[in-house]
């Protein structure tokens, strides 16, 4: 249960005051101050941006977090070939050019990547499927960085797996540059669904329950008492208008990731500024209708019924 | 227009997790000897439940504080600890609802989308106004650069801040995440008033700092630079510095650097609860006695984590 046991314990532990740091020694990031930052982004909207010219757009139309790529997921998606961590001086200078949190994807499994981000200074680190995964097994082990992290999830059960591995901060997965919704909302679903019936549960039958969605039993139980994630929860992957991030937000998130959504579409400064009020005034439908209005054009999306021929990003991790 | 806002914030306010509160009481009756950790439990279940029913943006949003049947809202992670307190929040996301509350507390979060959104809403002349009828007004983090007089490390452009706390902001000092911290700070006037130890718990998120305070403003707490941050030092201008202030007061304003409403420690909360009945404002009433720290004392920091708490 120690700290230098490598395995932070989310419950904050019960090594008193160990964590806590004189400024000017050496720095560690306890697991509370990884999970602060998030908090703080709570009800915010986090967007894609491949330029620093984007990244101030995103600002001025009031994103809580930029996140810095080279290319957004609808063209990794048209692009095809093999999609790795963006160049670092890209996301140095989209990082002098804002003033809010700047995060960045690394692969999957790839932790040099993740220590490379780390280096350059970026805020929080983003272990996305959306790049073609360094490894197919492990995912990158989260308690030894001193950057937070943010992971994918499809459901309950990935949710707390990637909690266990340090990550201070869950997005649900949905299916990143289609412009379709209908994944992210099978898995906010999924993730609140399950959280519904664990609640119900008798504590006796927790056991069974955890070892069913294969999650640390400590993390399952501290859901249910919780009754919610334990960390922050953002909905992801196909959100393209307001209305669609105000139904994240009315299923229950804390907040909203928008991608492709923003930048391939027709008018991207004022569809941005519409889905952060949308996100903020997410159960007013007067002002949802208000804001939805003269957007110009959405971007274009993929369906997905039964096309077997997309991709599924969020498949590629468990 | 009086009318629409009234039906709305009894909708916002509308205890929406009474069953949880019965469950809650029914089972304090039952196992007395654990109040503290199933309250902390079940503040957390509340909590969340209220979560899924009423979310927020990362606005402006009070604390009033007449005893319990009172409408008022705050930012969510506000919300349990005043209610350990006895005190009940609302959140403000429209000008118009500051008419109806005795205080207010400006949360963190990212001070450039605050001025952003709170610009949308017009809700700068409405929080000045505020500020000025002399209520209270605690500010942590964001909400300090809000209600600095001056702030500096601001976006291209600069952003609109509220004013009226007499001193200069840094936003932004410590650094980026990487340079996000926990410490303990010393602060004497606070254990003085409130009890408890004479030190707290300090969570500095892309915290920032108070680098110069007018005459009138009294210092609450500093805490050291990093004397590995040589950034932070050429920025403060003045050659170097060895500690930065983090809390401050100036009448019945309160501004703290760090974040309060991410550890279980109420006396902050109820030391601005306090600052209105001492100047002769309408009395916020604080009912019951602060037990955070009580159980920081007592080595309980199991459920320490600060999630929603």
């Amino acid at each position: 249960m120690s700290s230098d046991s490598g395995v932070v314990t989310v419950y904050g532990g019960n090594n008193g005051g160990a964590a806590l740091t004189e400024p000017g020694v050496k720095k560690t990031s306890t697991f509370s101050v990884k999970v602060g930052l998030a908090q703080m982004l709570r009800g915010g909207v986090i967007m894609d941006v491949v330029s620093p010219d984007q990244a101030r757009v995103a600002e001025e139309a009031g994103a809580c977090a930029v996140m810095a790529l080279e290319r957004v997921p609808a063209d990794i998606r048209a692009g095809g070939g093999v999609a790795r961590m963006s160049d670092p001086g890209l996301i140095k200078e989209i990082k002098r050019a804002v003033t809010i949190p700047v995060m960045a994807k690394a692969r999957i499994g790839h932790f040099v990547e993740a220590q490379i981000l780390e280096a350059i200074g970026v805020d929080y680190v983003d272990e996305s499927e959306v790049l073609t995964p360094a490894d197919d097994v492990h995912h990158i082990n989260k308690h030894n960085f001193r950057v937070p992290f943010v992971c994918g999830c499809r459901d309950l059960g990935e949710a707390l797996r990637r909690i266990r591995e340090g990550a201070a901060m869950i997005r649900t997965k949905g299916e990143a540059g289609t412009g379709n919704i209908v994944e992210a909302v099978r898995h906010v679903r999924s993730v609140m669904g399950d959280i519904r019936s664990l609640r119900n549960m008798d504590d006796d039958e927790v056991f069974a329950f955890a070892k069913r969605i294969a999650a640390p039993y400590d993390l399952v139980m501290q859901t249910k008492q919780l009754g919610r994630l334990p960390v922050v929860h953002f909905a992801a992957g196909g959100v393209a208008t307001p209305a669609d991030a105000a139904l994240m937000m009315q299923l229950g998130c804390d907040g909203v990731f928008v991608g492709s959504g923003i930048f391939k579409s027709g008018d991207p400064a004022r569809r941005a500024r519409a889905i952060v009020q949308a996100v903020t005034h997410y159960s007013d439908p007067d002002i949802l209708a208000e804001v939805s209005g003269g957007l110009g054009e959405a971007m274009v999306g993929i369906n997905l019924n039964g096309d077997a021929k997309v991709e599924r990003f969020a498949a590629r991790s468990e | 227009m009086g009318k629409q806002n009234e039906v709305r914030r009894e909708k916002s306010s509308s205890p929406s997790s009474s069953s949880s509160r019965k469950f809650r009481q029914k089972q304090q009756k039952v196992l007395p000897q654990r109040i503290s950790w199933e309250n902390r439990m079940k503040f957390g279940a509340e909590e969340a439940e209220l979560h899924l029913k009423a979310r927020h943006r990362n606005e402006v949003r009070h604390a009033q504080g007449r005893a319990l049947p009172s409408n008022l809202i705050i930012r969510m992670k506000f919300g349990a600890t005043l209610r350990r307190i006895g005190v009940r929040g609302v959140e403000i996301r429209k000008p118009e609802q500051l008419d109806n509350v005795d205080g207010l507390i400006i949360p963190g979060g990212e001070s450039t989308t605050m001025a952003k959104l709170a610009n949308y809403h017009n809700l700068f002349p409405a929080m000045r106004e505020f500020v000025s009828t002399g209520k209270p007004v605690w500010g942590t983090c964001a909400g300090l650069i809000l209600l600095a007089n001056k702030a500096v490390g601001q976006k291209l452009g600069g952003q609109e801040v509220i004013g009226g706390l007499d001193c200069t902001v840094h936003r932004n000092f410590f650094g980026s995440q990487l340079e996000s911290f926990e410490t303990l700070l010393s602060v004497p006037q606070l254990a003085e008033k409130e009890g408890g130890p004479d030190s707290c718990r300090g969570v500095f998120i892309r915290a920032p700092a108070i680098l110069e305070v007018g005459p009138d403003v009294e210092v609450l707490a500093d805490c050291p630079v990093p004397s590995d941050n040589a950034r932070t030092i050429i920025c403060a201008g003045e050659g170097k510095k060895e500690r930065v202030i983090v809390a401050v007061r100036q009448g019945n304003l309160l501004g703290t650097a760090f974040h309060p409403e991410l550890t279980s420690d109420s006396r902050w909360h109820s030391f601005f609860l306090k600052m209105g009945k001492e100047t002769g404002e309408r009395s916020l009433e604080c009912v019951s006695a602060p037990e955070g720290y009580l159980e920081d004392c007592q080595g309980k920091r199991a459920f320490d984590l600060p999630i929603f708490q």
